[in-house]
């Protein structure tokens, strides 16, 4: 059958006069959704406001630490350098050295003989300068070790553990002089020969003087990490205001039999990591032995050695955490969530080097970093069931592995700090709560924004000996659920 | 005011000028909508859906062709996501229970009021009354009405040629109702 263009035509004229007035409510319910239209838009600019500052934040964060961790690096380095050479280094040359410098490596104290200017890793064949090196020895990993300990020429003991004075003069050793390593390339060849022999005797001289010795403390700093975990539930979004009477009842008792499915997203969360004594302290310099620099003066007759590093505070630096999780819920307003985060935690060691040639102390600092792979368990609770802005309060644990760290411990007993990832926890757990607010940005995009704290329930070191040390994150998290329902 | 600077307002969140544009447009919108549902409450939830929609997106409006155009296109297609997300408009498209009518020469719809044709439109099952709207009035193609609705071009072009069949018989039926009652009356 063709149609027949006139009839379409009168119909579309016929049509086009076909007007009614709309009753008052639609522009009321119209009024009513601009409004909230434009509330809504106040918390996505905020938060599009919160995040440029967040990445803004964690550029300068990140320039900051790098331009540190630059200048450790050319340390650890330049240290590294120098106190290979300085064990062979004769005692005209170390004394010709050391009045060169004045805030050489921060290794062992031992005073050597009254004005002979030693450098640093020397000490006198006498017992008092060896206070130092035999609580060292004492410890697992630190300072004296007989293979660890070598002697010159003249019978001065220098010691090296290896992690412990690595680290030790990779940090402190910004100021070497280049010409130094020149002079020290003059080996002993003795030195090799007599280590052995001295070091025994040296050991077996020391004994009788550890009772004066404190105990060797390895200070370490740490961090923490965050968890994570996940979301929830909100409402959707109606557009119209058709009364209740008007909803189908089949699609009502539909909607209440709705399967709750497992939902998936993304996970993340910036903010400061810290370490704490308990929840509520930090560690303070205080508890790594406030002493220490008195002690250490005190157990030599001599003039101090060269360098020294107080005790240090640990403040707290820069975390993040970002990772998937996968939730479902129990009913309209609980569920639980599961996940796996990396967990990046870091804080600051800021230390005091007291240079015995050094007209005053310096400040240097230094970032311990910890790597977490987590594993966060958790439930959370929505109070406001239905609102299209739900308020979500979360709160579980979360296992985490320590994967690797760059942190470095102190050494009470040398003012040193070193390196010994052994001496960690690697298995921290932690409790986390947050409590955020749901965003629903548009039909596929909801997510969730908050603070959040985590705390670590677990020491992070094996040996209470330095006390009760606790990872602590305090931040913002984030969860982004995809396509929610 | 002009409707360029009617939508400069609006587009600045001035209530008075989002209302001024809505007092222009509604009455026909809403006639719009009520030719695509079954009722007056339902036309209405499609015009309110169909206006935040326009204030919505106003932005995306650059002043090409007529702003009245542009917002009747919105008020159509959210007619048809309504009727498809309804499941009161969710019947089959298909339905055999109509026999063919033969089509008169006459002009029977002048015999009938704007309101009365439109009546007649909406009494159209779902399927036929969508298909209709968009063809007749609306002016889409069946290629574009089989993409809008999902449905193939030939199946829009035959429930098309139904339903016009049977408005014209229903336009036929009431114009002799018409006419023998003004022959009644007649002294």
């Amino acid at each position: 059958m063709h149609e027949d263009p006139e009839f379409e035509k009168q119909i579309r004229q016929r049509m086009e006069e076909l007007k009614f007035s709309p009753s008052k409510t639609v522009w009321d319910n119209l009024e009513k959704e601009i409004t909230k239209e434009k509330r809504r838009r106040r918390p996505l600019l905020w938060f599009s406001s919160f995040l440029a500052l967040c990445v803004a934040g964690y550029f300068l964060l990140n320039t900051n630490y790098n331009r540190h961790d630059g200048s450790m690096s050319a340390a650890r380095e330049t240290g590294a350098t120098s106190s290979a050479q300085e064990k062979n280094t004769s005692p005209n040359q170390d004394k010709t050295n050391s009045n060169n410098s004045n805030d050489e490596n921060a290794t062992l104290n031992g005073t050597g003989n009254n004005n002979n200017n030693t450098k640093l890793k020397e000490s006198s064949p006498t017992n008092s300068n060896t206070a130092d090196q035999l609580s060292a020895a004492n410890h697992k990993k630190e300072t004296i070790n007989p293979d660890k300990v070598n002697m010159n020429k003249t019978g001065r003991v220098v010691s090296e553990s290896p992690d412990n004075l690595v680290a030790a003069n990779n940090i402190y050793n910004q100021k070497d002089d280049p010409s130094k390593s020149v002079e020290k390339k003059k080996m002993n060849p003795v030195d090799e020969t007599m280590k052995n022999e001295i070091v025994e005797d040296q050991l077996a001289a020391n004994k009788s003087n550890q009772q004066n010795v404190p105990n060797s403390k390895a200070s370490t700093d740490q961090n923490k990490n965050a968890s994570v975990a996940h979301k929830d539930d909100n409402s959707k979004k109606v557009v119209s205001t058709k009364p209740e009477s008007k909803a189908n009842p089949v699609n009502q008792k539909k909607k209440n039999q709705t399967k709750r499915p497992w939902e998936f997203g993304l996970t993340g969360g910036a903010g400061e990591s810290s370490i704490n004594e308990n929840l509520f302290n930090t560690v303070a310099p205080s508890r790594l032995d406030p002493n220490a620099y008195t002690q250490s003066f005190s157990l030599a007759a001599a003039p101090p050695r060269p360098t020294y590093n107080a005790p240090s505070s640990v403040k707290g630096a820069f975390s993040y955490a970002a990772g998937l999780f996968a939730q479902k819920s129990f009913s309209d307003r609980m569920g639980f969530t599961i996940g796996l985060n990396y967990h990046y935690a870091s804080v600051r060691v800021e230390a005091t080097t007291y240079g015995y040639y050094a007209a005053a102390p310096q400040e240097r600092s230094y970032t311990n970093r910890y790597h977490f792979l987590e594993l966060p368990v958790s439930v959370f609770y929505q109070f406001n069931k239905k609102h299209r802005f739900p308020i979500i309060w979360e709160a579980g644990a979360t296992v985490g592995q320590l994967i690797g760290s760059d942190a470095v411990h102190y050494n009470i007993a040398t003012g040193n700090y070193f390196k010994d990832n052994s001496l960690f926890n690697r298995t921290q757990i932690n409790a986390a709560t947050s409590v955020m607010l749901g965003i629903h940005a548009n039909k596929h995009l909801y997510f969730q924004v908050g603070p959040q704290v985590q705390y670590g329930l677990t020491n992070l070191l094996k040996s209470d000996a330095n006390g009760s040390q606790h990872l602590f994150f305090g931040g913002v998290k984030f969860v982004f659920i995809p396509n929610k329902k | 005011m002009d409707h360029r600077q009617l939508v400069k307002d609006s587009l600045k969140g001035e209530l008075s000028a989002q209302r001024e544009l809505y007092n222009e447009f509604a009455a026909t919108m809403l006639g719009i909508c009520y030719r695509y549902t079954k009722s007056m409450a339902d036309a209405e939830d499609v015009l309110q859906e169909g206006f935040l929609k326009v204030f919505r997106h106003l932005h995306q409006y650059k002043f090409q062709g007529e702003l009245g155009g542009w917002i009747r296109q919105i008020m159509v297609n959210t007619a048809i996501n309504y009727l498809k997300k309804n499941s009161r408009y969710q019947t089959d498209l298909s339905f055999t229970d109509t026999g063919l009518h033969p089509v008169t020469a006459d002009d029977p719809e002048s015999l009938l009021g704007v309101k009365e044709l439109a009546e007649l439109i909406r009494q159209l099952p779902p399927g036929y009354q969508t298909i209709f709207n968009l063809h007749a009035v609306e002016g889409y193609t069946h290629v574009e009405i089989g993409k809008i609705l999902g449905i193939n071009e030939g199946t829009s072009r035959s429930q098309y040629a139904r339903a016009r069949t049977l408005l014209i018989t229903w336009i036929n039926k009431h114009s002799a109702e018409v006419k023998t009652e003004s022959y009644a009356r007649r002294p």
